[in-house]
């Protein structure tokens, strides 16, 4: 048995199965990829679908991609109960207000610290919003809910904070306490104060800690230790948000601190109205309509996500049943073949790409 | 032993030899084959295995034909093409710097290539080249670090195995560092995608990717094969080859380029996969010995089969989600490579 | 076949190896080229060989400069015997040997009888046809080398290059090595080149010999007139007693000390 010959036969066999491979699969029908069961695309802003009140925008442009025009908030009051309940988590006491803080003492373990804020402080507060342990955009969202509100509140401007700037710190998601220094980011705590002129100018601080703050008490220490009687620490589980009821109740915790009465929260208030309309636009809607969200990265967000929560609200079924963002086989896809499927901005892939006509 | 008597002895040994590499190749096609079907079955949508071969050729639900002929059927050829690949291009350079530990992404390219998509999704680079930017991207600057780390390489005195060693663990540093710099600058939406093409996947791969691969690595595995007698007796010693006739320049700028087309046309459609061009050289080594004439195509057939099956391990470990396979052949292949190293001495550097 | 080195030279970056070496030899003749180590004995050796090319000068064979005659052509006519055993990947005795007709076969050509038969008679010659399915990396030092001389005879060389052939052998091995090449000489006419640092060895086989001393060639010559105690005092600084032996038709070097 000649070896050349075994070589060259093996050689012509791959190139004439190479070339049918390709001639076969040209003469099939154009690809269509999953424009076949003609599903409407939208696209959101991934970004925003987050714990905070900007996640309405994106529950918005999900209803105008499946149902059309957005139902009208002018004129519109909400009948009493039917708005978007929530619980407090603020408690009201005689002359001020109580509120529990969670996080996790020295030794490690959870616990508890109940707040007390007297009303004369909060007439006087001002709220410092800190991130840790989390993105610097997403830091900024938070930040702007912690803006909102007080602006809302009425009792600051820009020119309140010195160096007109927004007092929205964050660590950018790298450390897992505060430092030995209490250094937060790269304004250390201490030096703001002593700029602001924190123990004479007779204001109150509160320190929102969105995240897991390690080392809670040795900042309280900090604090009390360098004559600031009047900065509290509050520690509020951003990731806690589950639904938008606990998102309210956030909402209300940070308007009750600086003196928002309830039911005087815009923040709140404009939410539950965006929330109503679409609510009640959509009670007697009983379609099945299956829906599919994909990231950049092919993720899709399953269920126990905060898209599941738009979802929901919109009577949409997420082909994605797994809990938490995982990436779904295009084969279920194709089987669940959804109505609706939305990508996110950002995704640097070509439609095509993205409905899987070419790579 | 016992005295052979003429030289008809040696035929007969050759035959012997012969029919032993006859065995093993007919078990590796049979393990191909029986991987090729394992793969076809598996998936989140059950399809039963009477309808597997009714779907192949087009009959049946519609939805069904779908997911096998344009997902699974090309996704599997793709795991095919790019397994031959990587376990060829290892067996070169395992040959070419006469060390069983060389994989192919020992001369940097696998983190050019890298660096190439990152530039396009994450800026956009190549768009010129419409939706296969970071594909051709890949492929373009993975094949492109082989002629840097190759002209890095050259002295006065020629191209030395060690300098084009160090050249390559250079400009491979260089590369990752660079990929590192542009997972930092991108935006929070793009990251995730970068980081996910780097694992390594053919989530993606259907006939466009196919197509797109078959060439260049069928090129690199013809010109990577022609030369089994010159790995032979290179991998015996240069200098020697040298004497015995060999070509040794002309042979090694051959194995160079036919692994740069091999791994580019693999990382293009399948990001980084690591390990396979380590274990399936040694594997069939170990059973057949180091003669490159049934290396060869025993590494095509073995790492095609390895391929297919790691993917379908993939698809079926976490259903209905998916585990990137470069996390899976790491997470195989590390410990293997440990047991080898430590088990097989006549492996180690250094021989006895 | 005739070998010529001429006027040539070698220097590793400023440290002169080979100085305007000359030298001329023709088929039929064993010779060797003798020195301490460091001399630049090896140095030449790979000029000859074409793995190194001199500064000024050349080597050529039969006419043709050795740097400019395809590899492959080259090894149809000269063959090398290298020093250590790189013999380290598990090929067989068998393949190992094969891989010598390399420069004599067509690309991806089975081998053919005619291989076959050269194959036996190689490993035949040099006593390792037991051998033939081992694997090479399990050998002795001198077992490897046998099989190197094989490989090496296999090309059918005209002109055979030893380097320190004696090195790894038992001395029984040593005597069957030149007892051999003593044979290709006279059967095949082969012009053999022997470099080695052991003096003995080519007082007694060599016809020449080519002396070097710091890449300076300090004798050349028929043995007895290069092999006298003056140049072994001079290059090797040693006392010897040098004679004629009868039985073995050949120098015979006694070592009587340091000088």
């Amino acid at each position: 048995m000649n070896s050349k010959i075994i070589v060259v036969s093996v050689v012509a066999i791959l190139i004439i199965a190479g070339i049918s491979v390709f001639v076969w699969s040209d003469n099939k029908e154009e690809n269509g990829g999953w424009y076949a069961w003609d599903p409407t695309i939208g696209e959101v802003d991934y970004t925003k679908i987050s714990t905070t009140p900007q996640i309405i925008d994106q529950l918005e442009t999900m209803y105008e991609v499946v149902y059309g025009t957005l139902p009208s908030t002018d004129g519109v009051t909400i009948p009493d109960g039917k708005e978007l309940q929530y619980n407090s988590l603020v408690t009201k006491v005689s002359g001020g207000i109580e509120v529990k803080s969670n996080y996790t003492n020295s030794s490690g373990f959870l616990d508890t610290k109940t707040i007390y804020f007297t009303d004369s402080e909060i007439s006087k507060m001002k709220i410092i919003s800190y991130g840790y342990g989390i993105t610097d955009s997403y830091v900024d969202l938070l930040g702007a809910t912690v803006w909102d509100t007080v602006v809302a509140a009425g009792n600051t401007t820009w020119d309140d904070y010195p160096d007109n700037e927004m007092i929205n710190w964050s660590d950018g998601g790298s450390s897992g306490s505060l430092g030995s220094e209490y250094n937060l980011s790269e304004l250390n705590l201490l030096s703001y104060l002593e700029k602001a002129g924190a123990k004479d100018n007779g204001n109150t601080y509160c320190l929102v800690v969105w995240g897991y703050i390690q080392n809670y008490d040795d900042v309280v220490k900090m604090l009390f230790d360098n004559g600031y009687t009047n900065v509290e620490v509050l520690r509020v589980d951003y990731y806690a948000i589950t639904s938008f009821e606990y998102l309210l109740s956030v909402q209300d915790l940070l308007g009750q601190i600086v003196g928002i009465d309830s039911l005087d929260n815009g923040v709140i208030s404009n939410f539950q109205l965006r929330y109503y309309v679409i609510e009640e636009a959509l009670e007697s809607d009983t379609d099945v309509k299956k829906v599919y969200l994909e990231r950049a990265d092919k993720k899709s967000p399953g269920s126990e996500t905060l898209s599941q929560l738009c979802f929901d609200t919109l009577k949409l079924t997420n082909i994605n049943i797994t809990k938490g963002t995982t990436m779904l086989s295009d084969e279920v896809i194709v089987s669940e073949q959804p109505d609706y499927i939305f990508f996110v901005k950002g995704d640097t892939r070509s439609m095509d790409q993205r409905m899987r006509v070419t790579v | 032993m016992s005295e052979l008597d003429s030289f008809e002895a040696l035929k007969v040994i050759r035959r012997k030899t012969f029919r032993k590499y006859l065995i093993v190749t007919i078990v590796a096609l049979f393990l191909l084959v029986m991987a090729f079907f394992i793969a076809l079955k598996t998936g989140p949508v059950y399809i039963s295995f009477d309808k597997l071969i009714n779907l192949l050729f087009g009959n049946g639900n519609q939805t069904d034909v779908y997911i096998i002929q344009q997902i699974r059927l090309p996704r599997i050829l793709c795991c095919a093409i790019v397994g031959a690949a990587l376990s060829i291009a290892g067996l070169a350079m395992q040959g070419l710097f006469r060390n069983p530990m060389a994989s192919p992404s020992i001369l940097g390219v696998s983190s050019g290539a890298a660096f190439g998509a990152a530039l396009a999704m994450g800026f956009g680079i190549g768009s010129i080249f419409g939706s296969y930017s970071v594909t051709l991207m890949a492929f373009i600057f993975c094949f492109g670090t082989t002629f840097l780390v190759y002209f890095l390489a050259r002295t006065s005195g020629g191209v030395s195995m060690t300098m084009l060693l160090l050249s390559g663990i250079a400009v491979g540093a260089f590369f990752n560092g660079l990929v590192s710099a542009i997972q930092y600058l991108v935006d929070s939406s793009t990251l995730p995608g970068i980081v996910y093409w780097l694992m390594g996947s053919f989530a993606s791969c259907g006939w466009d990717s196919f197509k797109l691969a078959l060439i260049p690595i069928v090129i690199g595995i013809v010109i990577i094969g022609f030369c089994a007698n010159e790995l032979n007796i290179i991998s015996l010693g240069e200098d020697q080859a040298g004497t015995l006739g060999v070509n040794v320049k002309k042979v090694r700028v051959l194995l160079l380029i036919g692994t740069s087309l091999a791994v580019a046309g693999s990382v293009a459609i399948s990001g980084i996969i690591g390990f396979v061009g380590l274990i399936i050289p040694h594997i069939f080594r170990m059973i057949v010995g180091p003669n490159h004439k049934i290396l060869i195509p025993l590494s095509i057939i073995g790492g095609a089969a390895f391929m297919i099956i790691m993917d379908a391990i993939a698809r079926w470990i976490i259903m209905p989600d998916e585990l990137p396979i470069g996390i899976l052949t790491a997470l195989l292949g590390a410990p293997f490579f440990i047991y080898v190293m430590r088990t097989k001495k006549k492996y180690r550097m250094g021989g006895e | 076949m005739d070998l010529r080195i001429k006027g040539v030279s070698f220097a590793y970056r400023s440290i002169d190896v080979l100085n305007d070496v000359s030298f001329e030899a023709s088929s039929g003749e064993i010779i060797g080229i003798l020195g301490k180590n460091g001399c630049g004995k090896t140095t030449l050796m790979k000029c000859i060989e074409a793995n190194l090319k001199p500064h000024t000068g050349c080597i050529t064979l039969d006419e043709k400069d050795v740097s400019s005659i395809p590899r492959r052509d080259l090894a149809k006519d000269m063959a090398i015997v290298a020093q250590s055993a790189n013999l380290f990947f598990p090929f067989t005795v068998f393949e190992t040997v094969m891989m010598g007709r390399y420069p004599n076969s067509e690309w991806f050509q089975n081998p053919t009888d005619e291989d076959m038969k050269y194959v036996y008679s190689a490993m035949q010659a040099t006593g390792i046809t037991d051998f033939a399915e081992r694997s090479v990396s399990e050998l002795s030092g001198g077992e490897k080398q046998r099989v190197l001389i094989s490989r090496a005879l296999v090309q059918d060389p005209k002109v055979l290059l030893l380097d320190e052939p004696t090195l790894h052998l038992d001395i029984n091995h040593q005597f069957g090595l030149m007892e051999l090449v003593k044979k290709l000489v006279k059967e095949q006419r082969i012009l053999i080149v022997i470099v080695t640092h052991d003096i003995a060895l080519a007082a007694r086989y060599c016809d020449r010999i080519l002396l070097i001393e710091k890449g300076v060639i300090v004798g050349s010559g028929i043995a007895s007139e290069v092999i006298t105690v003056d140049n072994l005092k001079k290059v090797f600084d040693i006392q010897t007693e040098i004679s004629y032996d009868e039985r073995i038709k050949g120098l015979n070097v006694f070592v009587i000390g340091k000088s």
